[in-house]
């Protein structure tokens, strides 16, 4: 295989190549990202960059049974079409030599990837945070098989055992990672990396029609573990979401805690939205309903208590249309008429019926 | 006229099966085929009686005689002479139809159903047909989350076309959103309209809106609806259930900023705004603006108990001259009592 080379007297079971040698689209190209990668290194790296695997995976990775791209294997190309990934394994001897551990590898990689799917929303923790023990106060008793699950994180893991111990010990590394992450992210390194997710709104948009598709952060409702699912906060409406996808509704809302949401606008007060009172007012043919206008009026009379209050106190509230709008939306809806209740049942679904 | 009998199925029920268009209801034929209810329509669809014969699956070549007769009965008197001519020349246009011609015959004949739609689902039939939908869950839950995933509407945000897509109305919050699937942002928000919403509310009063969306799977959707209408308590207030007025707002309801366990106070420059939005009285009969009115003693008590902490800024920062008792009711809103007093007096 021309384009990659080994070193195999550097490390006996270690793959070293060069990245310069690798196309830059090949799909497995992040895996020279970092030079001379050594095999024992190589979960460390699956594991570090697995928020981002999606984005540099190749699309045709989608199930477990489909096959795996033809140019991973350019000696077999025909072969290729009739393997799934449960096969790559055993595939070391198809292999050119240099990639022969990267039949194993892929799969193991693979593995990862399907696991980690929905791990959007994390961000990658800095290695000497993971290693200071001071941060990891406490986690000991939260987190089954502690020490093996922080070697997993760490990578330092080499304990020999069973596949079912395995899992149970990867469910621990992912769960010590999230409880880990609920800190990390509330440090100026951890806000900084999560408030450029959210830049790219990572995390998805606000539902709410009249957020006008404003990024979302995650939070949690609790923090301590195993309470409630994460949950996505809009800045702009002040309220909380729902995720959207099922992968993500599982993922634990303790991993991001209460406070970062809010902590993040503290430390970055140039990111707070500006709010609106924009709002949906349902109408019936054109007129408003009795009921929910009553609510409507209540609502920003409170609204606008809450702005004068602010205003007395000389303390910016955040509005866009600020000073004069207050008194203005008010004579503005006295204007408008409503219908009650009882002129829609006898009015307008008599009409209806008459089409009929 | 030749119907869809031949063909296993019906252009409406093949367009409503159609990926993202889960949300119509089925037209019936009869509500199509009366004229008043396209009033209008024909300025708005280009190709209007082709697309028309494409929705009600008539055969374009075999019906010429009946659109005849058709037409001279309902037709425009005015235009009847020159309607003639033309239309020899469009029935031997009709048979080389080309295929492209199709494409925007269906197209228009999308549009068209549509607008047709905006309208059926206000109708008795129609909104009866979308309570069943409703009911079932079709239409998606509400992302709040303190609005535990209640079942939510289509509504449109416009009634003209183009304008703006398909978004849910959520009767426990009052808010519209942005379907969670995006084959929905193909949907125009005209063909729903925007008075479907409210007007569903008002139609079926007694429904428990407060009711999850995942409940419904189970099956017994009606029945459930005829045991809540048989309930002793169905207090009303402004012509609505008390309970089906923003079930899903209100204290308890309202997400409250924290860090570390503390609040984060009004004042802080990212402290919160919007919990108005989110907010409902205390007591719910603060909204009933005709009572209060009516006797504002009652109320003062009433109104004294419940928000006074929430009022007596109001007062003090605007109340200039004007006894306790005067500016009391009108505490509650902004909307001016003597309108009130006339409405409902």
């Amino acid at each position: 295989m021309r384009h990659v080379r080994t070193e195999g007297t550097e490390h006996q079971k270690g793959i070293a190549v060069d990245a310069r040698d690798l196309r830059q689209d090949h799909p497995l190209a992040f895996w020279w990202d970092r030079r001379r990668l050594q095999v024992p290194k190589l979960r460390k790296l699956l594991w570090s960059c697995f928020p981002n695997l999606t984005r540099r995976l190749h699309p045709t990775l989608l199930s477990m049974d489909s096959p795996p791209p033809r140019e991973w294997f350019p000696g077999n190309a025909e072969a290729c079409d009739s393997l799934s990934y449960q096969h790559l394994p055993q595939l070391g001897s198809m292999l050119p030599h240099p990639l022969r551990n990267i039949g194993n590898l892929a799969y193991k990689f693979y593995r990862t990837f399907i696991s980690s799917r929905g791990n959007e929303y994390f961000c990658e923790i800095d290695e000497d945070y993971l290693t200071d023990r001071f941060n990891l106060t406490g986690l000991n008793t939260e987190v089954q098989y502690y020490q093996y699950a922080l070697d997993l994180v760490t990578d330092v893991f080499d304990l020999d055992c069973d596949d079912e111990m395995r899992e149970t010990i990867e469910k621990s590394a992912r769960h010590l990672y999230g409880l880990v992450h609920a800190r990390y992210i509330v440090t100026t390194r951890g806000l900084a990396k999560m408030l450029d997710k959210y830049k790219k709104a990572e995390f998805g948009k606000c539902p709410r029609v009249m957020c006008k598709s404003h990024p979302l952060l995650p939070m949690g409702q609790a923090d301590n573990p195993n309470l409630k699912a994460v949950k996505l906060y809009c800045a702009r409406c002040e309220d909380i979401y729902n995720p959207k996808s099922s992968r993500h509704s599982v993922i634990d809302g303790a991993y991001f805690g209460t406070s970062f949401h809010n902590i993040i606008f503290q430390v970055y007060p140039a990111l707070i939205p500006t709010k609106s009172s924009e709002r949906y007012v349902p109408r019936i043919y054109g007129f408003k309903v009795h009921a929910p206008a009553t609510l409507i009026r209540w609502q920003s009379s409170e609204k606008d208590d809450m702005r004068k209050r602010l205003r007395k106190l000389e303390i910016d509230s955040g509005f866009k249309d600020d000073e004069e709008d207050v008194e203005a939306e008010d004579s503005e809806e006295e204007e408008e008429e409503e219908v009650d209740m009882d002129v829609i049942e006898n009015g307008a679904i008599e009409g209806g019926e008459l089409k009929v | 006229m030749s119907s869809s009998s031949g063909t296993p199925e019906s252009w409406i029920s093949s367009f409503c099966s159609l990926l993202g268009h889960e949300y119509f209801a089925e037209i019936s034929e009869d509500f199509i085929e009366d004229d008043f209810n396209l009033t209008g329509l024909q300025t708005q669809v280009a190709m209007y009686k082709e697309a028309l014969e494409m929705i009600l699956d008539v055969e374009p070549e075999d019906d010429d005689d009946d659109d005849e007769d058709e037409e001279e009965e309902e037709g425009d008197e005015s235009i009847e002479g020159e309607d003639h001519k033309v239309r020899r020349v469009a029935t031997d246009r009709r048979h080389h139809r080309m295929a492209s011609d199709l494409s925007i015959i269906e197209s228009s004949a999308e549009m068209l159903y549509g607008l047709i739609h905006q309208r059926f689902i206000c109708s008795r039939a129609g909104i009866q047909q979308m309570s069943e939908k409703y009911e079932l869950g079709h239409f998606g839950v509400c992302p709040r989350t303190y609005c535990e995933g209640v079942r939510t509407l289509p509504v449109g945000l416009s009634d003209v076309p183009g304008e703006d897509t398909v978004k849910l109305f959520c009767p426990s919050c009052l808010d519209v959103y942005v379907p969670p699937n995006s084959r929905f942002q193909t949907v125009d928000g005209a063909f729903f309209g925007r008075t479907f919403g409210a007007l569903f509310l008002l139609t079926f009063p007694d429904y428990d809106i407060s009711k999850k969306g995942m409940d419904t799977l189970g099956g017994h959707g009606a029945r459930s609806m005829a045991t809540t209408a048989s309930d002793e308590e169905k207090d009303k207030i402004n012509g609505m259930n008390v309970q089906n007025l923003g079930p899903g707002l209100g204290k308890g309801k309202m997400y409250e900023p924290k860090i570390y366990g503390f609040k984060v106070s009004e004042r802080a420059r990212s402290g919160p705004r919007m919990s108005w939005l989110r907010d409902r009285p205390v007591d719910i009969r603060e909204l009933d603006e005709a009572a209060l009115f009516a006797n504002p003693d009652e109320s003062d008590d009433d109104a004294g108990l419940n928000n006074g902490a929430r009022t007596q800024p109001t007062q003090t920062l605007g109340g200039a001259g004007g006894t306790r008792k005067m500016r009391r009711p009108n505490g509650g809103s902004p909307m001016s009592i003597e309108a009130l007093g006339e409405l409902f007096a």
